[in-house]
């Protein structure tokens, strides 16, 4: 007896020193990896499937990325016109102190650059409302309108000399070229002006990516210290580019980390010290929840190359989980005072509740969301590492006197003798029951399904109202919604392109602007070799022809003409390959081009649903629309996890009827009733794809719950471990479902009521059960 | 004690510069300021256009409206018709072919309106002011302060007396326009009491 025990003992502490090289291990490839850059993800999308993205070729995603994520904006505006200007200049002198960012040059010479580039086809560019002018009026009223603006005390942009482009033709095209470049003044750093005063635009590109945690801060303390630095109450910044979101976005999941962390380890301290009472069970939890952390986050890393913040603040939840497990085994060993008895006692409900968890947890890898499965594998991980923690480490407490932990006793003078008391009136206790799910079930049925891609987000109101007032002073491209199109070759695409831009024209409606300024597409600064010989061939003959346009245009001015040139050729030399690197600045889809593929997209952001160019069919190009897209993405998403859960749900009744017979009755009248009121108290909106995913969550702590009732049994022990678990657990998921990340939030306003209803009806269930 | 013949011409000095400067300040201030107070302006304008291609000056006449709360309407009546409105809100062209609203403005429309209504920031936005004469005769000379507008204007030469009375304007190019304002009726704002 005695040696078997030695024995025993001996592989407890052999498994302890195992267990320990384990968690050493664990925690220097850890802290090698947090040492090692860029091992941590910020980006949101990072959290979405791949399939929105219209193609896995790395270089268009790549220019994707450049044209739609790497700009930036920063509207200054003092308390006048020359203070803001100041401060202006001030913001770019601290914006070129930052490595990783450009500062988009908007001076004269940028200008002169492109003005020399156009002058050789100044003939055979036409935007396409010049063109439409030209072809409906006759050479007569061409040149009649071209009086009119000569006479004009108004100055247009005319960058080239009057002989050479006396229709102006040439300042027409490239004016068009700066997005919103009429509204823009010619101040020292660009202007625009609202009914608020005058705003200074400073851009940038970023050279590296905006999830670039370096660079999001260097970009967010530039801006800090230059607020602090100016002091100034009329300062007003407004801020538009992915980089701010994504800063915001890593910001609120560091927030998260940090109040969910810090929340549920203060909790657990003090439980633990108030409860217990002893610095060897705080030890003994604080091994477990450091283990299993520790093992969590390097599991994570062997799977994935970064751990998203956005998974460090779901996974903070599980503290509060893995404590669960502590609370369990130091409950039963007070009361039995054998550290190996307790683990005998608690070995089959731990090995169940925790197996019964991670599957829960696992049922995520079935989501399609990258985030999602991070995290299930965090949490699953952490899990199986605390119980086994709990299993290695707890036989190493040495015997002591039985003594219940006091807090027990509140079990048995007021929670038992009142559940006994309610389980006799099994009746009303029953039509009660049944009363509040069919209430609860008609609640969620009412309120429907909710897949709005604003799930997703994680930007403040401070920020998005920044966002859509640049948009409204910039006229900026949506990026969500757009045409891919591909061809064999450059002028194919260019062709194809503006094929499309015609269509969509024919469809749009009415009180749509004109075509050219609801589209952003290369064709704006290089049209295909086919439409620039139109265009010539047009300009030609209303212009300067015989009896075109700039003849009478001549004798209205009484001239001989003698300066106009009639005999130009066309030109074949503007080509996608030719153009300079400053165009590619300003209109950056033109990259695109040179890889035979092209991207139009629509600078009206609220189109209404009237215009449907989904409709459009041209061989080589389809449409997208990322938030039909995401919004379908969430539907689909929505429906396969409600299968799955119907599945899971039917897993564990017939697991429950085959580990624990008739008892099992309890696990499933749990599982059910929790998951019902969980959901239909935190339905909010309608019911969403994360809702579905936390109620996996609530059916593994349900069955956690009444496992441990089951087997060893529900007494004062069970029932203080069980109420202190779901305590740490609902500060946990409290805290979450405080969160300003909507998905955060449906995960933890589920929970937080899934663990509430739990811990009030399990002990009841069993009441009624046992009456029986 | 003797007198430093140096230092009594560099105090001489110092006290026509400071003098002229506070006076030239508070000529472009009473410019400025009897422009502000200024309710009304009509009057006919005759333009004249020089592009140097061509061998004749275009010359345009109409009349001229300034109002301090609607601002400028320019009405071309002679060898074409146009009207032309130039407010804070923006420019609004009116011509045979069509009815156009201009965002933003023009850098001669923003030129001329703060001319009219006073708006000496607006146009120390821009460029550089160098101020001549008295308040009988002066002359204003704008010159660009930045890249961006000098590409387009060399210079902007202004004339005037009561108001306004002439605007010689150069383009980067070579190219000029003077306007001359004729027949001028201003109405001042009534002061308060």
């Amino acid at each position: 007896m005695g040696g078997e025990k030695i024995f025993r003992n001996r592989i407890s502490l052999l498994l302890s020193i195992l267990w320990a090289f384990v968690i050493v291990g664990s925690s220097l490839y850890s802290f090698s990896k947090m040492n090692s850059n860029d091992n941590f993800e910020s980006n949101i999308l990072s959290l979405i499937p791949d399939q929105i993205f219209p193609s896995e070729d790395p270089l268009l995603k790549e220019k994707l990325q450049k044209i739609a994520d790497r700009n930036f904006v920063v509207l200054v505006k003092g308390e006048d016109g020359t203070k803001g200007l100041t401060m202006a200049k001030k913001l770019v002198e601290e914006f070129q102190k930052i490595d990783g960012i450009s500062l988009v040059k908007s001076n004269a010479e940028v200008a002169t650059e492109i003005e020399d580039f156009y002058f050789p086809f100044r003939h055979q560019l036409l935007r396409p409302e010049t063109r439409d002018l030209l072809q409906r009026l006759n050479p007569q009223q061409i040149a009649d309108r071209e009086l009119q603006s000569i006479y004009s005390p108004l100055r247009r942009y005319s960058p080239y000399k009057f002989q050479d482009d006396p229709f102006n033709l040439g300042g027409i095209w490239i004016n068009s070229l700066f997005e919103g470049g009429g509204n823009f003044l010619p101040t020292e750093i660009p202007s625009i002006e609202d009914q608020e005063g005058r705003w200074y635009l400073v851009s940038g590109k970023l050279l590296i990516s905006p999830f670039n945690l370096g660079l999001q801060q260097k970009l967010l303390k530039s801006i800090r210290d230059f607020r602090s630095e100016q002091n100034n109450e009329s300062l007003e910044l407004i801020t538009s580019g992915l980089i701010f979101h994504a800063a915001e976005g890593t910001k609120i999941a560091k927030k998260e980390i940090s109040t969910v962390g810090a929340g549920s380890l203060l909790a657990i301290v003090l439980l633990v010290l108030i409860v217990f009472r002893s610095w060897s069970s705080f030890l003994f939890i604080g091994t477990v929840l450091a283990s299993s952390t520790v093992i969590a986050i390097s599991v994570t890393w062997l799977f994935f190359d970064k751990i998203h913040l956005v998974t460090l603040a779901f996974g903070s939840t599980l503290l509060g989980l893995a404590a669960d497990y502590s609370f369990h085994f130091l409950a039963k060993f007070k009361a039995t005072g054998d550290s190996i008895i307790t683990r005998n006692l608690l070995l089959k409900g731990l090995v169940v509740s925790t197996l019964s968890s991670i599957f829960a947890y696992l049922f995520l890898l079935f989501s399609p969301f990258p985030g999602l499965q991070q995290f299930s594998i965090f949490v699953a991980s952490g899990l199986a590492a605390a119980c086994i923690t709990v299993l290695i480490i707890g036989p190493l407490f040495k015997k002591s006197s039985p003594n219940s932990i006091e807090f027990g006793r509140v079990f048995n003078s007021f929670f038992k003798p009142l559940y006994i008391r309610a389980a006799t009136k099994r009746g009303p206790i029953l039509v009660v029951g049944l009363a509040v799910t069919f209430l609860a079930m008609g609640n969620i049925y009412l309120k429907g399904v909710d897949d709005d891609i604003r799930q997703l987000n994680t930007s403040g109101d401070f920020l998005l109202e920044s966002e859509k007032k640049a948009q409204k002073l910039l006229g900026n491209f949506s990026k969500q919604r757009y045409f891919f199109i591909e061809g064999k070759s450059q002028q194919e695409v260019l062709e194809r392109t503006e094929l499309l831009q015609s269509e969509l024209s024919r469809i749009q409606p009415l009180h749509f602007p004109k075509t050219q300024e609801i589209f952003y597409s290369p064709t704006a600064a290089i049209p295909s070799l086919h439409q620039q010989k139109l265009d010539y061939e047009l300009i030609k003959l209303k212009i300067f022809s015989e009896k075109g346009a700039g003849f009478i245009l001549c004798k209205q001015l009484k001239s001989d003409c003698f300066w106009m040139e009639t005999q130009f050729k066309f030109n074949p030399n503007l080509l996608p390959t030719s153009l300079p690197n400053i165009i590619s600045e300003i209109n950056p889809a033109i990259d695109l081009i040179r890889t035979n593929k092209s991207i139009v997209f629509f600078k009206e952001t609220n189109l209404n649903h009237s215009f449907s160019p989904s409709n459009i069919s041209i061989s080589g190009i389809s449409y997208f629309d990322q938030v039909n897209n995401l919004t379908s993405i969430l539907e689909g998403f929505r429906k396969q996890v409600s299968w799955l859960l119907v599945g899971f749900v039917l897993f564990m009744i017939v697991a429950s009827f085959l580990l624990f017979g008739k008892k099992g009755i309890l696990i499933i009248t749990a599982i059910s009733f929790s998951s019902i009121i969980a959901l239909s108290l935190s339905v909010g909106t309608g019911i969403t794809l994360f809702h579905l995913l936390a109620l996996l969550l609530v059916i593994g702590i349900a069955v956690d719950t009444a496992v441990f009732f089951i087997t060893p049994g529900l007494n004062r022990d069970t029932w203080s471990a069980s109420t202190l678990a779901c305590l740490t657990s609902a500060i946990a998921f409290g805290l979450l479902s405080l969160s300003n990340v909507p998905l955060l939030h449906y995960f933890g306003s589920v929970v937080l009521f899934g663990l509430i209803c739990t811990w009030l009806i399990t002990p009841l269930i069993y009441f009624l059960l046992k009456e029986q | 004690m003797k007198l430093k013949p140096q230092k009594v011409r560099f105090f001489l000095l110092l006290t026509v510069v400071s003098f002229s400067t506070s006076t030239l300040a508070t000529l472009q201030d009473t410019i400025f300021n009897k422009a502000k107070n200024t309710e009304s302006i009509n009057s006919l304008f005759i333009q004249e256009r020089k592009i140097s291609v061509l061998p004749l000056p275009l010359i345009s006449t109409g009349k001229f409206q300034f109002h301090y709360q609607e601002g400028l309407l320019w009405e071309t009546l002679e060898p074409v018709q146009s009207r032309i409105i130039i407010s804070k809100k923006g420019i609004q062209v009116e011509d045979n072919f069509a009815k156009t609203e201009i965002k933003g403005s023009s850098q001669l429309g923003k030129i001329l309106l703060s001319l009219f209504s006073g708006d000496l920031a607006s146009l120390e936005t821009y460029f550089f002011i160098i101020i001549k004469g008295d308040v009988n005769k002066w002359n204003l000379l704008l010159k660009p302060k930045n890249s961006l507008v000098s590409a387009q204007i060399a210079s902007v030469s202004i004339e005037g007396k009561e108001s306004v009375e002439s605007i010689y304007f150069v383009e980067t190019n070579g190219d000029s326009s003077s306007l001359k304002f004729i027949s001028s009726r201003v109405n001042l704002l009534s002061e308060d009491p």
